[in-house]
């Protein structure tokens, strides 16, 4: 049933953490640059994108080192549910299990016996026990292996020996992440540090898993990312999908309220377009439900501190970058996560989950699914640039690209990849907020 | 004429019901609206904006998720008002986008058999 949200839920302004009040769309033409002068001005390689020995790197010092984003425990609500997720840069399939004790386990996919791949679906129930479909091998929701056909034939008792694998699992505010190293450098919420804090009082479990989409893209993932991180595109590539939903007269390139910045992560706060003058069924489709263009209706969620910083009453989105992979898109209606799978230096899997309230109502679907369809269809547009940019790129007609002051997050994505393979390989880890 | 597929008082639509716009997923939908012409599209718009509202207030007696077969018919029908809305209002009737992959590329996981592997690799470009 329902799981509406209750209108009881009036935010009390308090006091926030760590903010760049900065309201002013052109205060500072350079004003990142002069808050994270770390990151200099000059033009960008393009060697990230293109490289085969680079993508080796992200490899072996980024996705086989660096805590992974792989669900929310709203997908696997019971005990014995359970969904498996495919790393491919990783060549690791792991299943993640929720126990009887509601624990949420990750394995290596693997059985045990001679190498099988132990569940085949992507996701599924049990009664917190996954059977291997080759020999009939039985596994419980804590790994144990419980039971061996015919196993008196083997030449010792396996029962409880040959258990699976386990994947360091840790959950945070409902997400859940994997970190594929034997032994993690640090725990979880200490990776997270000050932009997982920001995300703790954000009301995330009362908006479901609604939707879920996944694209092949013949393109390097963090062009997919770069993509997700500035709204300078939006007035051109979005033109006809959304002209006009975040851009406005008096901030035509969408500039930010605030961009704050961690070592590895980093969170921005978006005006949207208070004056936003929808289509006509747009219009009558949008008010009936949670929308990315809610304002001042039931259905706008409470942002506790950390989201929306500035307290922004004409609040566009904030987007909530976790390394290396995880952009947490939160606007005033509705949640959605995007995700960039690498595959190869120019092969990516695009993953988007929607997070709505449950439709009480036909009509409240109807919104939905109207909201829907109006962010795949930009993000189909940002699909033709991520192949078109892959594609220039390989040319090898450019070396550099260029960067303005607004599209800091694109900037600062490059400075962060190349310094956690730096400090995972070299054992030198810089700050952005260390003097040279 | 074939049986009716939708409510008595949906009458004025049934030709749109008998002409297939009566689909249960977003995929279906969507490959519906790229496979149609612009004028076909228009022509649905035309015809299902001026009771979109009756439409919507008439099924919302029902619970969402258990409309009787009628009912839930209206309802698939309307849903893909959402799809005909973006190529009419925002495409000037064109049923894609101009500068966008096409949509069968990103795959709905949500409309896929519950339970069957994603390959996102076997959906490069196919339906």
């Amino acid at each position: 049933m329902s799981t509406r949200l209750d209108a009881a839920l009036p935010v009390q302004p308090t006091e926030r953490v760590n903010i760049s009040l900065q309201k002013d769309f052109d205060a500072g033409v350079h004003r990142w640059h002069e808050k994270y002068p770390k990151l200099g001005t000059g033009p960008v390689s393009i060697e990230p994108l293109v490289s085969k020995q680079w993508f080796e790197a992200e490899r072996e010092y980024i996705y086989k080192k660096c805590w992974l984003h792989v669900g929310t425990v709203d997908a696997i609500p019971n005990p014995g549910d359970y969904f498996v997720h495919e790393i491919a840069i990783a060549k690791a399939s792991i299943v993640l299990i929720r126990g009887k004790d509601n624990i949420v386990r990750g394995f290596y996919n693997v059985c045990r016996h001679r190498g099988n791949k132990l569940v085949w679906d992507y996701q599924g129930s049990s009664s917190c026990y996954l059977s291997c479909k080759f020999h009939g091998w039985v596994y419980d929701a804590e790994g144990t292996l419980r039971d061996v056909p015919d196993g008196e034939r083997f030449y010792e008792n396996l029962e409880g020996k040959a258990n699976l694998i386990p994947v360091h699992t840790a959950v945070w505010e409902g997400f859940i992440f994997v970190n594929l190293d034997p032994h993690p450098t640090e725990t979880l919420e200490k990776y997270l540090g000050e932009a997982g804090q920001r995300m703790q009082d954000f009301p995330f479990q009362r908006v479901p898993l609604q939707f879920h989409y996944q694209s092949y893209q013949r393109a390097n993932w963090k062009l997919m990312l770069d993509a997700q991180s500035e709204i300078y595109h939006v007035r051109y590539l979005h033109s006809y999908s959304w002209p006009d939903v975040f851009t406005r007269p008096d901030n035509p390139y969408g500039h930010a309220y605030a961009l704050d910045l961690y070592d590895r992560h980093r969170v921005g706060n978006w005006p949207g377009n208070k004056y936003f003058q929808p289509k006509d069924v747009e219009g009558l489709a949008l008010g009936k439900s949670a929308a990315i263009t809610s304002r001042g209706n039931d259905f706008v969620l409470p942002t506790g501190q950390g989201i929306n910083v500035t307290n922004a009453d004409d609040w566009g989105f904030d987007i909530v970058h976790i390394f290396p992979n995880l952009n947490i898109l939160i606007l005033p209606g509705v949640w959605h996560t995007h995700q960039f799978w690498p595959i190869s230096e120019n092969e990516a899997l695009w993953e988007l989950k929607i997070h709505m309230p449950s439709a009480a109502t036909p009509s409240e679907r109807f919104g939905q699914e109207y909201n829907k369809i109006l962010l795949r269809d930009a993000l189909l547009e940002d699909g033709a640039t991520h192949e078109h940019t892959q594609d220039a790129l390989e040319t090898g007609a450019i070396e550099q690209i260029y960067l303005q002051d607004e599209e800091l997050f694109v900037r600062h994505s490059y400075w962060a990849v190349e310094q956690e393979i730096r400090a995972r390989r070299d054992g030198v880890r810089d700050s952005l907020f260390n003097e040279d | 004429m074939a049986d009716p597929l939708l409510p008595q008082e949906f009458a004025d639509l049934e030709a749109l019901a008998q002409a297939g716009w009566c689909l249960a997923t977003e995929r279906e939908r969507t490959k519906k609206r790229r496979t149609s012409t612009t004028k076909e599209l228009r022509a649905f718009y035309a015809t299902v904006r001026p009771r979109l509202e009756a439409a919507l207030d008439y099924l919302d007696q029902f619970p969402v998720d258990n409309m009787p077969d009628k009912e839930q018919n209206l309802f698939n029908l309307l849903l893909s008002m959402t799809e005909v809305a973006f190529a009419v209002e925002k495409y000037k009737g064109n049923p894609s986008g101009f500068q966008a992959i096409e949509a069968s590329r990103f795959v709905p996981v949500h409309d896929l058999p519950s339970g069957a592997a994603p390959k996102p690799t076997l959906y490069k470009a196919e339906d």
